[in-house]
C-alpha cells in the first residue's frame, strides 16, 4: 500500500497559518489517522510571533510564564520608574529602598523641622543631621557586615564599584527628595536652608573614598565624627548671628571648598576603583 | 607561555604568600591545578580558606604570582575575564532574607553578567535542577533545611557552567546522606572542569578526589593522590588487644580491637593505612586534637 505522508514543508505551512482553510482541514484529517504525521508536526512549534521553535523553547516558555518568580514591591516599583529588571534586582536589596529606612529618614528630618519651628532658633539641626542621612544609607549598602551575600559578589564579574555606585544612587535618590521636603518647610528662609546639599555629596565622596581601603560602615562612621568635629572647629565665634552664620562650612566660601572635598572624593574613588573588587578581610580591603 | 598549555592548568599558582597582619596565612605556596576534583585538607587555621579565596580572586597575594585559567589575577581586566569562568562558593555562604532559592541564584546571575531575562532564568532553573531544588526553589531560602541551603549556594557557583569552581567546605554540615548526594552532584556538575575544595573530612577526600593536598600552618605538607596519602601510613597502623601508650594515637574500634598509629613494635599486627591515618602522622595528633574535637 502506498500511503502519503504530509511533507514538512506543508507542515511549516500549517504551522505558520500560511495554508488555505481547505488545505488545513485535509492536513487535520490526515493527522488523525497518522500517527507519522502526528509525530513529524510535534517536532515543530509555532511561537507568538510566527517563527518557529523547537519544543523545549516552547515548554521552556510556557515555564517562563507559569513558574516566574513573583517580584517584590522594590523591584515592581523600579520597574515602574523604568529601572531594568536586573538593575532592579540589584538594587532591590539595598537597606535605603525598605520602607524602616524611608520612614527612619522622614522621622529624622520631621524631627529637625519640627525642632526648628518650636524652639524658632533657625534650620541649624536641619543642616547639622541632613548630609548624615546619605552618609548612613550608603555606609549600610553593600559590605562584609551588612550584605549577607558579599563574597559571592565580590568574586562575580561585576565590578564592585558599579554595585557600590548603582547603590548609592538608590540612596541619594531616596534621600534627597525626602530632605529637600524638610529644607521647604523648615522655617529660616533663604538659601540657608540648602546648606546641607554640598556637604551631603561630598560625606558620601569621601565615605566612598574611604571604603577603597576600610569596611564601608567604619568609613560611615569616620566621617560621621568627622563632619560634627568639622562643623565645632570651623566657626567664626566673633561673627555676629545664630550658628548658621558664625559656621565657616555655610558661608560661600564654606560651600566651595565643600565643593573641593567632593571632587577630591570622587577623584580617590575614580583612581582606586579597582579596590572595590577585592575582599575585606577583619576590617582591611585585601 | 603559549595558549595550549595555559588551557589544561586551572590553576597555577607561583610563590604565593599572604599575610593577615602578623600571621602569615599562606607561606610561600607553589601550585598547579589541572581538571578533575583536588581536595585542600587541613586543621582549622591551616591557611585553607585564604589560599582559596586567593584561586577565587577575591584576595590578591602579597607576594607571589597567580595565575587562573590562563590569565593573572594581577589586573582588574584579567581578573573579570577569570570571573565570567568562575564558580565560587565561599565557607559561610549568607543569604537575604527575603530571597527564595529562586531569588538568590537570580540575583546571583545578575553578578555574573547573565542581562538576558529570559536566559538567565532558564539557567537558573538548570542550574537548581542539578543540584534537586526544583520542587522548593519558590520557598524562602530560611524555610528550607541546612542541606538544602548548602545546596542552594553549590547552584549559584554552577551558573554559567564554570571552568573552575572553588567550594570552600562544601560538605560542613551535611549529613551523611546528604554528604552522598553531594558527591553524586559534584561529579556530575564538575565533568571536565578544574574542581578545587577544601574538608575536614578525610572520607570526602578518599572517595572524591583524583588529587589531594595537605595544607598545614600555610605550606603544603603533601601533594599527591589520596592512596599515596593513605599509604604514608602504612606498616605503622596496627591493631591490639589492649591499647600500647607508645603509640601516637589509638581507638578502641567498633569489632572490640585497639587501632593504632604511630611506630609499631616489632611483633605488631599490621592493619590496611586510611587517608586519615596519612593525614594523622603528616599534620600530628595535637593538631587532631584540637581540631577535630571543636
Amino acid at each position: 500500500m502506498n500511503v502519503t505522508h504530509i511533507d514538512e514543508q506543508l507542515l511549516v505551512g500549517y504551522c505558520e497559518l500560511s495554508v488555505t482553510a481547505a488545505t488545513a482541514a485535509a492536513i487535520e484529517a490526515h493527522l488523525m489517522s497518522c500517527a507519522s504525521c502526528r509525530s513529524k508536526l510535534a517536532g515543530v512549534a509555532i511561537s507568538a510571533d510566527g517563527g518557529f521553535m523547537n519544543q523545549q523553547s516552547v515548554w521552556d516558555g510556557v515555564l517562563e510564564r507559569v513558574d516566574r518568580p513573583t517580584r517584590s514591591i522594590t523591584e515592581r516599583l523600579l520597574g515602574v520608574m523604568r529601572v531594568r529588571a536586573d538593575t532592579a534586582k540589584l538594587l532591590a536589596t539595598t537597606p535605603a529602598l525598605r520602607l524602616a529606612w524611608l520612614v527612619a529618614v522622614v522621622f529624622v528630618a520631621a524631627f529637625a523641622v519640627a525642632s526648628a519651628r518650636v524652639e524658632g532658633d533657625g534650620p541649624w539641626l536641619l543642616l547639622v543631621i541632613a548630609p548624615l542621612l546619605p552618609v548612613a544609607g550608603v555606609a549600610t549598602a553593600y559590605g562584609p557586615a551588612l550584605d549577607p551575600t558579599y563574597e559571592i559578589g565580590v568574586a562575580a564579574p561585576m565590578s564592585g564599584l558599579r554595585l557600590m555606585l548603582l547603590r548609592t544612587l538608590a540612596v541619594l535618590a531616596t534621600t534627597m527628595p525626602l530632605l529637600v521636603l524638610a529644607a521647604l518647610v523648615v522655617p529660616g528662609g533663604g538659601w540657608a536652608v540648602f546648606g546641607w546639599v554640598l556637604p551631603s555629596f561630598a560625606l558620601v565622596a569621601i565615605t566612598l573614598a574611604l571604603s577603597t581601603a576600610i569596611p564601608p560602615e567604619r568609613a560611615g562612621a569616620v566621617v560621621v565624627v568627622g563632619w560634627l568635629v568639622a562643623l565645632v572647629a570651623l566657626m567664626d565665634r566673633d561673627r555676629a548671628g545664630d550658628f548658621v552664620d558664625k559656621s565657616l562650612i555655610f558661608s560661600s566660601s564654606g560651600q566651595a571648598t565643600v565643593a573641593v572635598v567632593a571632587a577630591i572624593g570622587v577623584a580617590i574613588v575614580a583612581t582606586r576603583k579597582t579596590c572595590f573588587d577585592l575582599l575585606i578581610v577583619s576590617g582591611v580591603r585585601r | 607561555m603559549n595558549d595550549s598549555t595555559t588551557k589544561a592548568v586551572g590553576v597555577r599558582i607561583d610563590s604565593v604568600t599572604k599575610r593577615h597582619g602578623r600571621t602569615v596565612a599562606v607561606d610561600d605556596v607553589t601550585l598547579s591545578i589541572g581538571p578533575g576534583i583536588t581536595g585542600l585538607l587541613g586543621p582549622n587555621g591551616a591557611g585553607k580558606t585564604t589560599l582559596l579565596r586567593v584561586m577565587a580572586t577575591v584576595l590578591a597575594p602579597d607576594s607571589g604570582e597567580v595565575e587562573l585559567l590562563g590569565h593573572t589575577t594581577a589586573n582588574a581586566q584579567a581578573r573579570e575575564l577569570i570571573r565570567r569562568r568562575l564558580g565560587y562558593v565561599p565557607q559561610e555562604p549568607g543569604f537575604h532574607r527575603q530571597f527564595s532559592a529562586f531569588d538568590f541564584v537570580d540575583y546571583v546571575a545578575v553578578l555574573k553578567l547573565i542581562t538576558d531575562r529570559r536566559a538567565r532564568h532558564d539557567e537558573v532553573r538548570r542550574v537548581l535542577d542539578v543540584v534537586g531544588l526544583t520542587s522548593v526553589m519558590h520557598k524562602r531560602i530560611r524555610q528550607l533545611s541546612g542541606g538544602m541551603r548548602r545546596r542552594v549556594a553549590i547552584a549559584q557557583a554552577l551558573l554559567g557552567t564554570p571552568e573552575l569552581l572553588v567550594l570552600d567546605e562544601p560538605t560542613a554540615g551535611l549529613d551523611p546522606e546528604q554528604r552522598l548526594r553531594f558527591r553524586e552532584l559534584l561529579s556530575t556538575a564538575a565533568n571536565g572542569a578544574t574542581v578545587v575544595l577544601s574538608t575536614h573530612q578525610t572520607d570526602d577526600v578518599a572517595a572524591l578526589c583524583q588529587r589531594v593536598v595537605v595544607m598545614h600552618g600555610g605550606v603544603i605538607r603533601y601533594d599527591g593522590t589520596p592512596a599515596g596519602l593513605a599509604d604514608i601510613a602504612a606498616g605503622r597502623v596496627w591493631l591490639a588487644d589492649v591499647r600500647d601508650p607508645s603509640a601516637r594515637l589509638a581507638w578502641m574500634t567498633g569489632d572490640g580491637m585497639v587501632r593504632h598509629v604511630g611506630e609499631p613494635p616489632s611483633n605488631a599486627r599490621l592493619d590496611e593505612p586510611r587517608v586519615e591515618d596519612g593525614y594523622l602522622l603528616l599534620v600530628g595528633a595535637s593538631v587532631l586534637q584540637e581540631s577535630s574535637w571543636k
